[in-house]
C-alpha cells in the first residue's frame, strides 16, 4: 500500500494500537446496547458477538402504509409476524472471513444489516467492536445533479469518513475507478455511462479501512476485469486483518474468499465451520431438495442462422435416480430441425462450472465422425453420452449445430440446461480425478 | 454511543448533505442561486399589490412588514415539507448503510437556514438604506441580539418538527400528502400579513396559541418595529421551541429503529 493510505490516527482510533491503518476520523458510532462496545471489556477492534438474536417483521398482507390501511386494517389483523431470525449466537473474532448462506429467506441478509447496525434485533443484542463500514452497491447515495468528485466526499461522509481521510485516498480511489472515470471526474455523474458510476461507487467503497466490513452482493455486477480488481482489493483487506462479513448467493465467492461459513435456514444457524465444508452440506441439501435439480435451466444466449433449429433438449440421467451422483453416465438429448439444405451439420456440446469455466468441449468435425445430408423438413436426434466425473456443484450444458466446416453457427444454445451434482465430500474443485490416499507404516524406522 | 455524540461525531456528513441540498436545488435552473432571493421578493410584490390597500394607514413600510413575517415563515415551511420526505426518499440508504438517522431532516433545516439568512442579510440593507434616505425608526442594529435569538429559537422548533414529520412519515404516508394544506392552514394562522393588535381579542387569543406567532414577532420585534418583546412571550417562544425539539428528537430516535423495515 502506497504511504498515502495511512491516514493520522485519531485519539480514539481503537486500531491504532496494532493495525497500523485506521481511518482519521470515525465511521459512526452506534448505541451501545447493539452498538459498539467498550473497548475497555477486553474484546479486540474486529470482533462481533451476536447473542441470542431474534428479529420480526411485520408482513402486511396488502402492505398498509396509508392512514386508512393503518386505522381499518389493524383491527382485521391482516398484519402477520415473520421471525427471519429465530435465537442466532456468534462470535466473530479479528481477521475472521466469514460468508452467510442460506436460501432466501433464510434470515442471512437479516443478519448482516443487524451487525452493520441498519437494523435493530427485537431480542438480544449484537455487540461490534470497533468501526463498522458496510459496502454500498453502484454508488447508492450518488446524486446524478452532483459531480463525481463531489459525489465522492460525499459518499465517502456517509460511510463515516472524514473529509481528512478521502483526501488521502482520493487519487488512489479514482485511479482504482479507471481512467475513464478519472477524465470525467469533474463532470455530473448523470453524464456517466452505468459501468462508471458503478467503478466509481466501488472504489470508493473497496478504501474504507474498517475493522469489520460487511459486503451484501454487491461484487455480483460489473466486468470481469473491474470484479476481479475489486476482489484483489477485498482481499488485501483481509491479509490485513480486517473482519468480513459476506452475503452472497455465489457459494464459489463464499469458498474463496471467506474461511468460514455459517449456513442459516429459516432464521436459524444450521451449520457453522470451515467454509468448504459448509458450502458443500448447503449444496447436498439444496440438490436433495429438489431432487436432484436436473431439468431447464434459464438459459443462456441462443443465435445462430436458423438453418438448423435445436428443440426439446434434455438430460437424462442413468437409471431409476434423478439426482445425478459423481461418475454416474448421463446424456443430453436433441432434437434438431432442418430448415434449409444443410450437408454434415457439426452437433456440438459444451461442459461449463457455475462461474463460466470451461470444462468439456466436444463435437462431430473433432471426431470425424460423419452425420448425413439433410433437406428442409427433415428431423434429426442427437445423442451425447457423457460419465459425469465432475465434483458435487452445479453446472451447465450448452449445445449447439454448426455447417459442416464449423464455421457458420446453425443454433447455438447457450448453457441450455444445468445440473446439479451430489456427491460425498472427499474433494474439493471440479473434476473427479479418482484421486486416493494410501498412508502406511514403513517398517524398522 | 450516545445518540447526541453521535450525531455531533457526523457533523461532517450534516455539513455535506446541507451543502448537497444547497448545490442541488438550484443546479439546473439559469438563475440558480437568485432565487433564493427573488421567490421572496415576487411573493412581496405579489402580497403587496393585494394587501397593501387593504391595511392602508395602519402599516407603513408593507413590504418590509410582509418580509419580516414571510422570510421566517417560509423558512419553516420549506423546511418542513422537504423534511417529511427525507428518510423516505432516502430509503435506499437507509436499507444499505448505517449512519445516524437524524442528519437526514437535519440537513434540510440547515439548508433552509442558508436560505433564510441570505433573505435576512438583504432585508437588512434594503433597511438600512430606508433609513438613511426616508425613516428614522429603522435602527435594526441595535436588535440584532433579539434577530439572533429568534433565529435560533426559529431553527431548534422547526428542526423539532421537521423529525417529528419525517419520522412519521415513514410510518404514515398521509402525511407527505396532508403538508400542503396544514401549512397553507397555519399560514393564515400566523400574522404574516396581517397585523395581529387589529383582530378581535378572542381571535387574538387564539392567534397567539400558535407558536409560529411568537416566533414572527420576534422577527418582527426586532427588524420591523425595532422594539422587545415582552418576557411572557419570549418564555413562551422557548418553551414551544425547547418543547417541540424534545418530542421531535424522541419520537425520531424511537421510530428510527425501524426505518429500514418501512422505507
Amino acid at each position: 500500500m502506497p504511504d498515502v493510505s495511512h491516514p493520522d490516527r485519531t485519539r480514539d482510533d481503537p486500531s491504532g494500537a496494532g493495525g497500523g491503518f485506521g481511518v482519521a476520523a470515525g465511521l459512526h458510532h452506534r448505541e451501545n446496547e447493539t452498538g459498539r462496545g467498550d473497548l475497555s471489556s477486553g474484546a479486540a477492534p474486529g470482533s462481533v458477538l451476536v447473542d441470542d438474536v431474534w428479529e420480526s417483521f411485520k408482513v402486511y398482507h396488502e402492505r398498509a402504509q396509508g392512514l386508512r390501511d393503518r386505522l381499518f386494517a389493524r383491527r382485521k389483523n391482516v398484519t402477520e409476524e415473520f421471525w427471519a431470525l429465530r435465537g442466532v449466537s456468534l462470535r466473530l473474532d479479528p481477521g475472521d472471513t466469514v460468508g452467510l448462506i442460506g436460501e432466501n429467506g433464510s434470515g442471512k441478509s437479516t443478519l448482516l444489516k443487524c451487525i452493520a447496525g441498519i437494523l435493530r434485533p427485537s431480542r438480544g443484542t449484537v455487540q461490534t467492536y470497533g468501526r463498522t463500514a458496510s459496502m454500498l452497491e453502484l454508488g447508492a447515495g450518488f446524486h446524478p445533479d452532483l459531480t463525481g468528485r463531489e459525489n465522492v466526499y460525499l459518499n465517502s461522509s456517509i460511510l463515516g469518513f472524514s473529509r481528512r481521510y478521502t483526501d488521502q485516498v482520493f487519487d488512489e480511489m479514482v485511479e482504482f475507478a479507471g481512467q475513464q472515470v478519472a477524465e470525467a471526474i469533474d463532470r455530473p455523474v448523470r453524464t456517466y455511462s452505468s459501468g462508471m458510476y458503478l467503478r466509481l461507487g466501488f472504489a470508493v467503497s473497496v478504501h474504507l479501512q474498517p475493522d469489520i466490513l460487511i459486503i451484501d452482493e454487491v461484487l455480483a455486477v460489473g466486468d470481469a476485469k473491474f470484479v476481479k480488481k475489486c476482489y484483489d482489493r477485498i482481499h488485501e483487506l483481509k491479509r490485513r486483518g480486517v473482519t468480513i462479513v459476506v452475503v452472497s448467493h455465489d457459494l464459489e465467492t463464499v469458498a474463496t474468499l471467506c474461511d468460514r461459513a455459517i449456513y442459516l435456514e429459516r432464521g436459524k444457524v444450521v451449520a457453522d465451520g470451515p467454509s468448504v465444508e459448509v458450502v458443500d452440506r448447503y449444496r447436498a441439501d439444496v440438490t436433495a431438495e429438489q431432487g436432484g435439480a436436473v431439468g431447464r435451466w434459464e438459459g443462456g444466449a441462443v443465435y445462430g442462422s436458423g438453418d438448423m433449429t435445436l428443440r426439446d433438449i434434455r438430460l437424462l440421467t442413468g437409471g431409476e435416480r434423478d439426482s445425478i451422483r459423481t461418475g454416474d453416465r448421463i446424456a443430453v438429448k436433441f432434437r434438431a430441425h432442418v430448415n434449409a439444405e444443410v450437408d454434415n451439420p457439426v452437433f456440438g456440446l459444451i461442459v461449463r462450472a457455475n462461474d463460466g469455466t470451461y470444462l468439456y468441449d466436444t463435437n462431430t468435425l473433432w471426431r470425424h465422425q460423419e452425420t448425413g445430408r439433410y433437406a428442409p423438413g427433415d428431423e434429426v436426434e442427437v445423442t451425447f453420452e457423457l460419465r459425469a466425473n465432475l465434483l458435487p456443484g452445479r453446472y451447465t450444458v450448452t449445445v449447439a449445430a454448426s455447417r459442416h466446416d464449423g464455421k457458420v453457427v446453425y443454433d447455438w444454445h447457450s448453457d441450455a440446461l444445468g445440473f446439479d451434482v451430489a456427491g460425498e465430500f472427499v474433494a474439493n474443485g471440479l473434476v473427479e480425478l479418482d484421486g486416493s490416499i494410501s498412508v502406511m507404516p514403513i517398517a524398522g524406522t | 454511543m450516545h445518540p447526541v455524540r453521535e450525531l455531533l461525531d457526523a457533523r461532517e456528513l450534516l455539513r455535506n448533505l446541507t451543502i448537497r441540498e444547497l448545490k442541488v436545488r438550484y443546479k439546473r435552473s439559469a438563475l440558480g442561486f437568485l432565487w433564493t432571493l427573488l421567490n421572496p421578493l415576487l411573493m412581496m410584490a405579489v402580497f403587496t399589490a393585494v394587501f397593501s390597500t387593504f391595511f392602508k394607514g395602519m402599516l407603513s413600510w408593507f413590504p418590509i412588514y410582509f418580509l419580516t413575517g414571510y422570510l421566517p415563515f417560509a423558512f419553516f415551511q420549506a423546511s418542513a415539507t422537504v423534511a417529511t420526505g427525507s428518510i423516505v426518499g432516502n430509503g435506499n440508504l437507509i436499507r444499505k448503510v448505517y449512519f445516524p438517522r437524524s442528519v437526514l431532516p437535519l440537513s434540510v433545516v440547515l439548508a433552509q437556514l442558508v436560505h433564510l439568512l441570505l433573505g435576512l442579510g438583504v432585508l437588512v440593507v434594503a433597511e438600512t438604506i430606508i433609513y438613511i434616505g426616508w425613516d428614522r425608526s429603522f435602527d435594526w442594529w441595535w436588535y440584532l441580539p433579539l434577530l439572533v435569538v429568534a433565529i435560533a429559537l426559529l431553527t431548534i422548533f422547526t428542526a423539532g418538527l421537521a423529525m417529528l414529520l419525517a419520522a412519521a412519515n415513514t410510518f404514515l404516508r398521509d402525511i407527505q400528502e396532508f403538508t400542503t394544506v396544514a401549512f397553507l392552514m397555519w399560514f393564515y394562522a400566523t400574522p404574516v400579513i396581517y397585523p395581529l393588535d387589529q383582530l378581535p381579542g378572542w381571535v387574538q387569543t387564539l392567534i397567539k396559541l400558535n407558536p409560529m406567532t411568537h416566533f414572527v414577532e420576534f422577527f418582527r420585534d426586532s427588524l420591523y418595529s425595532t422594539s422587545l418583546p415582552t418576557w411572557s412571550t419570549l418564555m413562551a417562544g422557548v418553551g414551544s421551541a425547547l418543547g417541540m425539539f424534545v418530542l421531535g428528537w424522541l419520537t425520531f430516535s424511537r421510530l428510527s429503529r425501524d426505518f429500514a423495515k418501512e422505507v
